[in-house]
């Protein structure tokens, strides 16, 4: 089996795939949600962390008692699904000040499930100050101290470093992925650069390497693929479903690049190994580039960047319903985007379990007018 | 439409009139910052150094209480600010982008600094940095964390606001010219203060049978510590409305004719129609109090004897936590357990109306299990309806009616 058909083997059952794994590990796992929470304090305490997001595919019926409509649909879908004990895997979860719904959620999900672990973090939105980021230290501290009662082992200097470099090797392997991209004829697409990250979100990392350098040594070799009618960019929040980019490329397209919690924003950064680990934790993913962490100017910049290295031909905004964030943002990134960088720019509205027939309308649409 | 009307306080009449001064000065004052209404020490603060602070917010409240909010709304979607965002923001873009000249108040003048705090929704951080490209001025934000659950603060927490709260206040005596001192300092915590104080003295006024303030009352004078906080003028006018409710109180008089049946409101009220209230007014059902208005604003008396510690203290403090401090994303939750059984028991509440806002997402979430629990813990009446704040055109009398309707023959005698 190729490195691309394990992930595509994976990525079609992705809870199969956690069971099974959670049953042979022997170790607990937690779900983290957002791409702020450093994971690396996880596995040097001896869990498994993988990054949470809903299923597909189930209906969002039960979380309707607790949640209501005009809420996050992925973090609705997730809670959905805690209440069917569709994660029978999960042994806790770790949920940050982040966007609105899961910030405001936390209480309720202990006040719905006191039983369950649910260990929190504070963030430090938008103040850079060095008395941010020893405040955002201290938060990590306090963290490792929760996990490691809920692990039983403690969090020594070697087991953080060790961790550490598995992380930045795992993201350093996921940034060299996304370079091939930047070639005229990138040699995956955007539906398989999606199930890669994902697969990659669940794995345990240090095996999840191992797949992931074997993997660019194929696409290295995969052989000439034909030039996309048109390269785009995807920004949005937590994108996961297949069925989205999919859609978008069946109109002919190739997604190139993104700026999304699940893509780019939780890969493009390194942590120093070699100072205090908990400040270099602290630093790094304090630049973690998800609207509620820093300002629409800093997005554009590092939209743009995104932009022109992988020489996208326009931008669509695939924005959450409820993801006010995102939303908050969008007026002044088209404004830029569109005045500035001359990039046509489309916003599409999604949500968990969207319908992807008027998606698909709009995007051979987009695409349509970016070859004229 | 309603013909029961409240009597309103006399101290209510005065601060309308005080609020059009405040708007009409704010023309002549410079520099004016722009800042959200939530636990902001930086608005005391800016005062202190002689910056002039108005509340895009809270005109987006008399806005929508002079049926703009329609309008500007409209307009702020045709910009790509989407119907999911807050309603205060679409009410600011759309009257930032009008075009034509006539605005209520004569509208707010453009701001020389933006000034924000986290400890509200996430959207007050998200609204003023798209104000601050938007005017392309300085931007001055106290970051305060939210701790997602009940436990006591750790010190860090304070170390850390007291220390931002020292950054920004360097950017605001560079933007003033001006230097704090350390005796206005005092001045400003003191009256912050003691409005806590008189706010929490009206609110338990409110306990008295019949209740002296309806939810407009109060509605209305929550202005002072929104909008006025560390002020004398402020504190004056919550003296004066202390004095004369304290008279309601020893004199039975009620805020509305005939009291039958006392209700608690959550979530924000639709302020397009404050006037909901004397059509439940008309059947009898006074509001002496609501969780925006009880568990949010003052929750606790804050020592003002280090002003720094005081003002820090003030920012994490936003929100009830049973009696810990905390900040507005831990409003509902936290008040389920024995703070609200308390507050059920001593105002005496036989029914609850839980407005499930969508331009509110922190004030509504939780207000599902909440209703819930009011129902099966407290055998209360239940009335959940789906209303916004700010934006009008969501909102139809007729249907309204049908509910509220519905709820009055559900508690009977109304």
């Amino acid at each position: 089996m190729t490195a691309m058909e394990k992930i595509n083997q994976i990525a079609g059952d992705m809870r199969g795939y956690l069971t099974d794994i959670h049953q042979k590990s022997g170790k607990k796992f937690m779900g983290v949600m957002h791409p702020v929470i450093p994971q690396e304090l996880l596995h040097a305490a001896g869990l498994h962390s993988f990054r949470l997001f809903p299923f597909p595919g189930e209906p969002i019926t039960a979380a309707r008692a607790n949640l209501h409509a005009d809420t996050s649909s992925m973090f609705r879908a997730i809670w959905d699904q805690v209440l069917k004990e569709r994660y029978p895997f999960m042994d806790g979860v770790v949920l940050s000040e982040s966007c609105e719904t899961v910030t405001y959620f936390a209480r309720g999900w202990k006040y719905n499930r006191p039983d369950d672990f649910v260990a929190t973090i504070a963030g430090v939105r938008f103040s850079k100050t060095q008395n941010a980021v020893n405040f955002f230290c201290k938060e990590l501290e306090a963290l490792a101290r929760t996990v490691e009662k809920l692990s039983g082992t403690s969090i020594s200097a070697d087991s953080l470093s060790h961790a550490i470099s598995v992380y930045n090797k795992n993201r350093q392997l996921i940034r060299s992925i996304y370079e091939l991209r930047k070639s005229k004829s990138p040699p995956l697409s955007g539906v398989e650069t999606l199930k890669t990250v994902m697969v990659s979100h669940i794995m345990d990392k240090e095996e999840n390497n191992i797949l992931l350098k074997t993997l660019l040594e194929e696409l290295k070799n995969r052989g000439v693929r034909p030039k996309p009618i048109a390269r785009l960019m995807v920004s949005g929040p937590c994108i996961t479903d297949f069925r989205l980019l999919e859609t978008f490329e069946a109109s002919g397209a190739l997604v190139v690049a993104d700026d999304t919690n699940f893509g780019s924003r939780s890969f493009f950064y390194t942590v120093d190994n070699a100072q205090n680990q908990f400040m270099a934790l602290a630093k790094a993913y304090d630049m973690v580039p998800c609207p509620f962490s820093i300002s629409a100017k800093n997005r554009l910049a590092y939209i743009n960047k995104m932009a022109a290295e992988y020489k996208v031909d326009g931008v669509v905004f695939a924005i959450e319903k409820a993801c006010e964030s995102e939303k908050m943002d969008f007026p002044y990134l088209e404004k830029e985007i569109t005045a500035k960088t001359k990039l046509p720019v489309t916003f599409i509205e999604t949500e968990y379990l969207c319908d992807m027939a008027p998606i698909r309308t709009r995007i051979d649409a987009f695409v349509e007018s970016l070859m004229k | 439409m309603p013909t029961v009307k409240a009597k309103r306080l006399e101290s209510a009449i005065k601060l309308s009139a005080a609020i059009r001064k405040i708007y009409e000065d704010r023309w002549r004052n410079k520099p004016l910052a722009w800042s959200v209404n939530s636990s902001n020490p930086l608005n005391d603060i800016s005062r202190i150094l002689g910056i002039y602070v108005a509340y895009p917010e809270n005109y987006a409240c008399v806005c929508t209480a002079q049926h703009l909010s329609g309008k500007y709304c409209t307009i702020a979607e045709a910009h790509n600010y989407k119907p999911e965002l807050c309603s205060y923001i679409r009410n600011n873009f759309g009257y930032l982008l009008a075009k034509d000249g006539e605005h209520p108040l004569g509208g707010i003048p453009d701001p020389d600094v933006l000034l924000s705090v986290s400890n509200g929704c996430l959207n007050f951080i998200k609204w003023f940095d798209a104000l601050r490209l938007y005017f392309d001025k300085p931007f001055v934000l106290l970051n305060t964390p939210h701790r997602l659950f009940d436990h006591d603060m750790p010190d860090y927490y304070l170390d850390y606001v007291i220390k931002e709260l020292g950054i920004c206040i360097d950017k605001l005596e560079k933007i003033s010219g001006n230097k704090l001192t350390d005796q206005k300092m005092r001045e400003t915590a003191f009256y912050s203060r003691e409005q806590g104080k008189y706010w929490r003295e009206l609110l338990e006024l409110n306990k008295s049978v019949p209740a002296p303030m309806n939810l407009s009352d109060l509605a209305n004078l929550l202005f002072v510590p929104t909008s006025l906080s560390g002020t004398k003028f402020g504190l004056d006018l919550l003296k004066e409305a202390a004095a004369e409710v304290r008279q309601r109180v020893q004199n039975k008089v009620g805020a509305i004719p005939e009291e039958r049946h006392r209700l608690v409101m959550f979530n924000i009220p639709p302020w397009y129609r404050l006037d909901f209230v004397n059509y439940f007014a008309e059947r009898g059902c006074v509001f002496p109090f609501s969780d925006y208005l009880r568990y949010v604003w003052c929750t606790q008396d804050i020592d003002s004897s280090d002003p720094m510690e005081h003002f820090a203290r003030k920012a994490l403090s936003f929100g009830h936590n049973d009696g810990h401090g905390a900040t507005i994303a831990e409003t509902l939750y936290s008040c389920m357990g024995k703070r609200l059984a308390q507050d059920i028991k001593d105002f005496k509440i036989d029914g609850a109306v839980i407005a499930i806002n969508k331009s509110c997402k922190i004030m509504s979430t939780g207000g599902l299990d909440l209703a819930h629990l009011i129902r099966k813990k407290y055998g209360l009446p239940v009335l959940v309806v789906d209303i916004d704040q700010a934006d009008e055109r969501t909102y139809s009398d007729a249907e309204m009616k049908q509910r509220y309707d519905a709820f009055f023959d559900t508690i009977g005698g109304a």
